[in-house]
């Protein structure tokens, strides 16, 4: 009997509980929807056209389905329009896309169905509570079993209150939150429901808002409710264990978290299978405050001060009001949704957005959660705009709402202006955009007088807003598809990926003496009194040097054990200092202040800065305050500034307490022999051979030669700045010394039609050039054969060196070479593709490779940081012996990708952020179904309108059409990639293949592999020295050979500055060896040898550059074949060095004999061979 | 292990590198070339030998013959010419791209071209020498004898003689070219001897051939037939393209509508089939 009372009494109670459950019954509403898209199907397949037009037509306005007027109004400009909207793939595969996301996030029912048991139990457990009144401090912390619980007070604890602590039967218990949305989920670490439970209004008086007193009494209430519950609980056979938790990382709010414990009893309810947590959140009755004793603006904690007026205190008032609306906003939510159709596939879209950038409600996370999103959304429902214009109507589609808020996000600042908007149905004034902000983010809810983005502190919004800008490009984007960078990949996880330059820092102890009282009201913790205090600082030092400063937590524990009172571990004592950089700025030497005239401005940046500041005169004329910084080698200018200033402002020994791991990144490019003081970032070098071949070109132009010279173009890794090596004079070991150099003469129809002549006669010219040059210039020169095209061996390249130390290779090209080559292939029959390769390295060396250089000359312009990233990336392949495998151009186009089109990321402007985003996309690069396909043009900032992006050279979707074409049918014949692996497509060469054309499967595989590697190294642990140190280490256990060769010093003649050698003592080299061949690594000669003779058993790998490691010693390595070592039938067209094995005529590669002939070879050049596996 | 002297009539020649332990197989039988294919009448003094260690030539099988068959005078040593290559096959472009004839074609390119990677033809001087060393090979391989293969360790010098010969010498070099392009320019005229006889001869239809100053080549006028031919053709459909109007009757809009959307519907299609590949890979778990 009793127990069918307490249900009874239950049913008015839960009843909102129940509506919400019921009026979204999950299984009900999506099998509707089923209907609904089947029905939609059917149309299509009936008028498919038709619909079709229809579907964009939805997209841009109306609501509802359109009535048959509309249908049949079709204009050209619609059809058209969705032309070219089915083509751009942002209406069909997109919403197909959001479709699917939408569907495979969502909660299992069965899971729903738990829960709601659950949940049902609970509020009987709850309703079990016996009240109790008017207890004392002392009586209420008797009351409570101390041992296992704790009441949760906020700092300070209440001392000999005159108030009286109760507990009475909620006034409310309501499912609050997503899950009470129906807006929840399926998440990776399992999802928590929320249900409130509001605290009788007979419990407060009016002036409890102050000094904490409300918060204190809702501790009691919250304890004596945990303290209740555990033995209710487990009486009711719903086994849970409950935590205190700090709910949003709010220290003002601690919540009880119910998990759910696995017993043997069949009779227990468990569901710890559905991953759900359950919080129940002690709310305050709604309205029991007066609102506007509560605003920002206010002081609500009394503290005794010299002070004349008290800080307000908005981080209190905030938490304190958003206690009451709980139950509030999920009604203002509810009903949002309801008028709109899409708004919970929004919320899911927002949701996840915001989850793979890391965002959250937790202050921790940035304070911007899917609450936050869900109440933008519904504000933006109901106005927005400058006037209180609409931005969003309830008729659009989810994507659209999505867009929508991210646009909004990204174009209207909410910390200069503020969004305000009302909560109350029924009332109609609008929602505006205030140009006048609060210097705050804001968006603020007049009805309830609150701010509710009260969590976010200006450096999180700023990180938001540069997401959702980011975000809003990709959006707008007509050509890639992005929808995987927007939604399905996670940005948050490694912060050197997403952050140019990242510190470390430890909080000193000694720090804690200057948070005082007032601090204390003010941030409440000291964690926020740290973050606020080092932004601040940074803030002002960089200036216009950053685009973004996070500081984050490195840990963040918010929930802890009933039996403490607070949890002192909740935020670990070292942050992390994320900064993006503006690359036009950050690394300017000089940081200039105010006016000489100024001098308020002036007094102020004196005070910053102190003793850095001095007077400068620049040339117009102006005398400016300036900060100078020197170069250092390794150290960008953007950590001494941040070095300089925190030790200011922040503690004097700062050094001690702050680490950064760009020196080690910079550590790794070799430094080179000459301006060795530069950072190793510099590109002063490059600009010396740039310089040096400038010279050289206006030389060859006055020749006096039979046929003038029309053009010599560059086409090396030196001159577009991509070396593993700066280039420095006199460096001929450097195995980028020679830049080759393509020269066309004046046209003539008198070349021969005959390949072998042609050649000859280019020979001719070019004996005739180095025949001039070395009578009338200083330059000497010599030629050499080249067999870089096979079956063409009369090409022959004039060798030059300049007298200040550089060397040229010159090829000739004329307009009648790829017409014969084009011939040879159109009649080599069957053997086409043997000789297409021909065809292929021609146009390599004398076409592609000049255009290469033209483009990447052009965007490393734009992109200061690809030149060290794609060295040191080289280095990386090159540690690995991955380097000889790759042609220069392929390497630099890969690696120009994250330049180019970072997304979801941002773009590199530091060589570790550029040299991790590198290995990132290679590691996820799924080449057997994805081609790269790369759109090389400069970044332009800001918005462009159509005609400029017409007029730029941007890929048009039917140029990347067209490339994906070519991938798919290069798929179609290839589907897992055995002859074409990486296909890198661009304006330059649509045909993707042709820098990459002779890569095999194993090694492309090797490099995906060792990418997966470093990135895995990276997520799972911190970037240390010792880690990365590895990262470059060879793993010559994986080889089936290694051989090890003698020592050879390279060093100095590669332009190297040995580590541990002082500058002065090792100038470089004035001039040339007498015969340059005694400086080269005769290793490349001897693994191109055995290469020719033993490729078809072994695949050899060495490195290039032994030098760029300080190292003096190389190493070749060796893997078999494994279709050639396996036994066959002895022909002699195998190819292979084989030994009979005495049975059926079989023979089997003779592994020893092959050692043999590659250690008679290698003679004195090897130190040692030894067999792996 | 190897009881086998013989494999698929090839006799199995066992020998040592120097500083070596192991033993090195090399496979040869006598080798045939057919008559009419012979030139260079070397038939019957032939040798073809298949996997002959790194580095084999002249001096070195001299060296070897005088070795294990006193008296056998080597003539000639072909290899193959992809032995030293990386690719798969050897293909001459002046060929493929020409039809001058240089006839100067040396015994090593006609014989080299053919041969498979890894193996080489040794010629002697007369039959009889052929078989004697035929005769002291074979022996070799049935007693299993493993005999010296007198090569050099190569090394470091080696190495650098290679890079060495990768530079011209001005001088040589310039002669060689000027030998090449003669050859090629007698090549040439006697190409072009041959078009003026055809210019000459007046065809069926009455038509001679019409050759411009500049094309020196019979496949370059060729060639540029071929090209103005289709280039003609291209010109004229574009000619009747552009006097027809595509928008003139009401059937042409209708029919260009409906294409439109038919596409429109198929790409819709198309969209569906990727997005259900997509699924298929697993692509939508957004952890």
């Amino acid at each position: 009997m009793g127990k069918r009372s307490q249900n009874e009494a239950a049913t008015p109670e839960t009843s909102h509980v129940e509506e919400s459950v019921l009026l979204n019954g999950a299984p009900n509403h999506s099998s509707d929807e089923d209907i609904d898209e089947d029905s939609e199907l059917n149309d299509e397949a009936e008028n498919g056209a038709a619909v079709a037009a229809e579907q964009t037509a939805t997209k841009t306005t109306h609501n509802g389905p359109p009535t048959k007027k509309q249908r049949k109004q079709i204009t050209a400009q619609e059809v058209q329009l969705a032309r070219e909207t089915a083509e751009l793939f942002k209406s069909n595969i997109f919403k197909l896309q959001i479709d699917e996301l939408v569907s495979e996030v969502k909660i299992k029912d069965s899971y729903i169905v738990r829960a709601e048991k659950v949940l049902h139990r609970l509020y009987d457990c709850i309703l079990l509570v016996p009240p109790v009144e008017n207890l004392t401090l002392r009586e209420a912390e008797q009351i409570i079993k101390a041992k296992r619980v704790a009441i949760p007070f906020p700092d300070p604890k209440p001392s000999n209150p005159n108030y009286r602590f109760s507990f009475l039967q909620p006034e409310d218990v309501s499912l609050v939150g997503s899950f009470g949305l129906k807006t929840g989920i399926a998440q990776a670490n399992g999802m928590a429901i929320d249900i409130a439970l509001t605290m009788p209004k007979e419990l407060f008086q009016p002036k409890d808002y102050l000094n904490y007193r409300a918060l204190y009494k809702r501790s009691f209430y919250l304890a004596y409710l945990a303290d209740q519950l555990i033995p209710i609980t487990k009486k009711s056979n719903l086994p849970v264990k409950i935590s205190y938790l700090y709910l949003n990382d709010d220290v003002l709010c601690p919540v009880l978290r119910l998990e759910s414990i696995k017993t043997d009893n069949e009779e227990d309810l468990s569901f710890h299978k559905t991953k759900f947590t359950i919080n129940i959140l002690v709310a305050l009755p709604f309205g029991v405050f007066e609102a506007k004793k509560l605003l920002p603006d206010k002081n609500c904690v009394r503290v005794q001060s010299d002070a004349e007026e008290l800080p307000p205190t908005p981080y209190y008032n905030s938490s304190l009001m958003s206690l009451t609306t709980y139950d509030y906003y999920l009604k203002f939510l509810y009903a949002n949704k309801k008028s709109t159709e899409a708004f919970k596939d929004a919320c899911t879209l927002g949701r996840l957005w915001l989850q793979q950038r890391g965002f959250g409600s937790s202050i921790s996370k940035g304070g911007f959660g899917h609450f936050e999103f869900a109440i933008l959304l519904s504000a933006l429902l109901s106005g927005g705009g400058n006037n209180g214009n609409k931005i969003l109507l309830h008729g659009f589609s989810s994507y659209q709402l999505f867009k929508g808020v991210i646009k909004y996000l990204a174009t209207m600042d909410l910390t200069q202006g503020y969004l305000s908007f009302t909560s109350q149905f029924g009332e109609t004034s609008a929602c505006v955009y205030n140009a006048q902000g609060f210097n705050t983010p804001t968006i603020f809810d007049k009805s309830v007088k609150l701010n509710l983005l009260w969590k976010m502190t200006k450096a999180t919004y700023q990180e938001l807003r540069l997401n959702a800008i980011n975000t809003l490009t990709l959006l707008n984007d007509v050509v890639f598809d992005r929808f995987d960078s927007i939604l399905l990949q996670n940005v948050g996880s490694v912060e050197a990926m997403k952050y140019d330059v990242s510190y470390t820092i430890e909080t000193p102890d000694e720090l804690s003496d200057s948070y005082g009282a007032l601090e204390k009201i003010t941030f409440i913790t000291y964690d926020n009194y740290i973050k606020n205090k080092l932004f601040s600082i940074l803030k002002n030092a960089l200036g216009e040097r950053t685009t973004c400063i996070m500081i984050k937590n490195k840990k963040v524990a918010s929930s802890f054990p009933l039996n403490k009172r607070n949890n002192t571990h909740q935020h670990s004592k070292s942050y992390v200092i994320g900064i993006q950089l503006n690359p036009d700025e950050c690394d300017k030497l000089v940081t200039k202040g105010p006016n000489d005239t100024e001098d308020e401005q002036a007094a102020k940046f004196r005070a910053f800065w102190g003793s850095k500041t001095s007077l400068r005169k620049f040339k117009d004329g102006t005398i400016q305050h300036c900060v100078v910084w020197t170069t250092e080698p390794l150290q960008p200018v953007i950590t001494q500034i941040v070095n300089y200033a925190l030790s200011v402002h922040f503690h004097p020994l700062i050094s001690k307490y702050l680490t950064s791991h760009s020196s080690v990144f910079n550590a790794l490019l070799p430094t080179p022999l000459f301006n060795s003081s530069l950072p190793t970032t510099s590109t002063t070098n490059f600009t010396l051979l740039k310089n040096s071949f400038d010279t050289l070109s206006k030389i060859m132009y006055t020749l006096q030669l039979p046929l003038g010279i029309k053009s010599l173009l560059p086409a090396s890794s030196g001159v577009r700045k991509t070396s593993i090596l700066q280039p420095v004079a006199f460096a001929v070991s450097n195995p980028d010394f020679w830049n080759d150099v393509i020269v066309q003469f004046e046209s003539s129809s008198r070349w021969p039609d005959e390949i072998k002549a042609l050649e000859k006669t280019k020979t001719a010219f070019l004996l005739r050039i180095s025949e001039v040059m070395s009578n009338e210039t200083n330059y000497t020169s010599f030629l050499t054969k080249d067999d870089t095209i096979p079956f063409n061996e009369d090409v022959s390249l004039l060798n030059i060196l300049t007298p200040d130390g550089f060397g040229f290779r010159l090829r000739v090209l004329t307009e009648r070479d790829e017409i014969i080559y084009l011939r040879a292939v159109a009649n080599a029959g069957t053997d086409k593709q043997f000789v297409q390769e021909a065809y292929f390295k021609f146009n390599q060396r004398y076409i592609g490779s000049v255009k290469h250089t033209r483009t990447i000359g052009i965007l490393s312009t734009s992109f200061p940081y690809y030149s060290p990233t794609v060295r040191l990336f080289k280095k990386w392949l090159d540690a690995h012996g991955l380097l000889c495998h790759f042609t220069d151009e392929l390497v630099e186009l890969i690696a120009l990708k994250p330049f180019l089109d970072p997304a979801a990321y941002t773009v590199p402007n530091s060589v570790e952020k550029g040299f991790l985003q590198v290995l990132n996309f290679i590691a996820s690069w799924n080449w057997k179904d994805d081609a790269l396909i790369l759109d090389m043009v400069k970044r332009i900032d800001g918005e462009v309108d159509e005609l400029d992006n017409k007029l730029s050279d941007k890929l048009s979707v039917q140029a990347y059409q067209l490339i994906q074409e070519n991938f798919d049918k290069i798929r179609k014949s290839d589907p897992v990639g055995v002859k074409t692996q990486f296909f890198v497509g661009s304006r330059d060469d649509p045909s993707g293949i042709l820098w990459s054309n002779k890569l095999t499967l194993p090694i492309a595989s090797r490099l995906t592999g060792l990418a997966r590697v470093v990135i895995h190294h990276v997520k799972e642990n911190e970037i240390s020295k010792s880690g990365l140190d590895l990262f470059f280490t060879p793993a010559l256990n994986d080889f089936d050979l290694v051989i090890k060769m003698k020592k050879n010093d390279l060093l100095k003649s590669s332009g190297v500055q040995k580590a541990d050698q002082l500058k002065n003592l090792n100038p470089h080299q004035t001039s040339f060896p007498s015969d340059l061949t005694t400086k080269y690594d005769l290793t490349k000669p001897f693994v191109d040898l055995i290469s020719k003779w033993f490729g078809n058993e072994i695949i050899f790998s060495t490195r290039l550059c032994p030098a760029a490691f300080g190292e003096k010693t190389n190493y070749v390595s060796g893997v078999f074949v494994p279709t050639a070592i396996s036994k066959k039938k002895f022909r002699v067209t195998l190819g292979l060095d084989v030994k009979p094995t005495g049975e059926n005529d079989e023979v089997v590669v003779d592994k020893q004999d092959i050692l043999d002939q590659i250690k008679n070879l290698g003679g004195d050049l090897i130190e040692s061979i030894s067999f792996g596996k | 292990m190897s009881a086998t002297t013989e494999i698929k009539g090839f006799h199995i020649l066992k020998v040592r590198l120097p500083e070596s332990a192991g033993k090195h197989h090399v496979y040869f039988r006598k080798h045939e070339a057919k008559p009419a294919q012979d030139p260079h009448n070397i038939s019957g003094r032939l040798l073809f030998m298949f996997n002959l260690p790194i580095e084999t030539n002249m001096p070195l099988l001299k060296k070897y013959f005088q070795q294990v068959a006193i008296g056998a005078t080597v003539e000639k040593y072909i290899p193959s010419i992809l032995t030293n290559s990386r690719e798969e096959a050897y293909f001459d472009l002046t060929k493929l791209t020409s039809d001058l004839d240089y006839k100067s074609d040396s015994i090593e390119q006609d014989v080299g071209l053919k041969l498979p990677k890894n193996c080489g033809i040794v010629t002697f001087i007369d039959k009889a020498s052929l078989q004697l060393a035929f005769n002291s090979l074979k022996k070799c391989s049935s007693d299993k004898k493993t005999t010296n293969w007198p090569m050099p360790t190569l090394g470091s010098q080696y190495l650098l003689s290679v890079l060495k010969a990768q530079v011209y010498d001005n001088a040589t070099l310039s002669k060689s070219v000027s030998s090449a392009l003669a050859d090629f320019n007698r090549a040439e005229q006697e190409s072009r001897d041959e078009i003026k006889n055809q210019t000459e001869i007046v065809d069926e239809d009455g038509f001679t051939l019409v050759v411009g100053s500049h094309r020196k080549t019979k496949a370059g006028i060729l060639g540029r037939q071929k090209f103005a031919q289709t280039v003609g053709l291209e010109n004229a459909k574009q000619k009747i393209k552009k006097k027809e109007k595509e928008d003139f009757y009401r059937f042409q809009l209708r029919e260009r509508k409906k294409a439109e959307m038919n596409d429109l519907l198929r790409k819709f299609k198309q969209d569906q089939e990727r997005i259900r590949t997509m699924r298929e890979k697993k692509r939508f778990r957004p952890y």
